[in-house]
């Protein structure tokens, strides 16, 4: 399949030898009168491009980070909720008894240790 | 200008421009390249990694908070049935205190079943996700 591909290259190549050659020699003279540029250019394109991954890897970096701390709240949450709807059976189950506020208290100073977490 | 002449120049040419290169600048230029694509390669494998922990860890708490949940409410269950059928309401209220002790006994484990949770969730080397 990259056969004919490589042979209309080679075709188009052959075709435009002498202005390639001219272009390469030109180039060629270019970088010898301007090799400083060109190197600092270089040394440029080298740093941003360094930059760049070191940004793609602090932005991976801190979407993790930010995956992390969601989840961690999330479970938090759910341990919670889990807690409110023990909580919730205890009080339903003594709502439906006919208990004194005396009572009432005395049970629920039990669970009001638990309350902070809740 | 005959080939040989041309051919001549532009061989110069070329020898003069590589001399002009650094070869330790390119050297280190290539290696800084190739060092931060390294770099982002192992944040990326480090991430699956971390991410796959994650799934295991939520599968892990799911479980833990069935099975926390479904035996406490088979507690709570018994007890509620045995506070209904009670015949004096000191018989009543001393099932009630154990509905209570048992009730805080089971959130103070479920309490430390969370922060053991929380303690084991994977964390990024130099992070601070808390």
């Amino acid at each position: 399949m990259i056969g004919p591909i490589l042979q209309a290259i080679g075709k188009i190549l052959l075709q435009y030898k002498k202005p390639i050659i001219k272009a390469g020699q030109e180039a060629v003279k270019y970088y010898g009168k301007h090799h400083q540029v060109i190197n600092r250019g270089i040394k440029i394109a080298v740093i941003a491009l360094v930059q760049y991954n070191s940004y793609r890897a602090q932005q991976y970096e801190k979407k993790l980070q930010e995956q992390l701390k969601k989840y961690r709240k999330s479970t938090n949450e759910k341990f919670k909720a889990a807690a409110r709807n023990i909580l919730n059976e205890i009080d339903n189950v003594m709502e439906k008894e006919n208990l004194t506020e005396d009572e009432k208290k005395e049970l629920r100073d039990i669970l009001a240790r638990h309350a902070a977490w809740c | 200008m005959t080939k040989q002449i041309y051919d001549k120049i532009l061989a110069e040419g070329f020898k003069s421009a590589v001399d002009k290169m650094d070869p330790q600048m390119i050297f280190s230029l290539a290696s800084d390249v190739i060092s931060s694509f390294n770099d982002l390669k192992q944040m990326r494998i480090k991430g699956e990694i971390i991410l796959g922990i994650l799934k295991e860890h939520e599968q892990t708490v799911r479980r833990a908070m069935e099975q926390h949940t479904e035996q406490t409410n088979n507690v709570i269950s018994a007890l509620k049935m045995l506070i209904d059928k009670s015949e004096s309401k000191e018989e009543k209220m001393e099932y009630l205190r154990h509905l209570v002790a048992f009730g805080s006994h089971s959130l103070e484990k479920l309490h430390l079943t969370s922060q053991t949770a929380l303690n084991n969730i994977p964390k990024l080397p130099g992070g601070n996700e808390k």
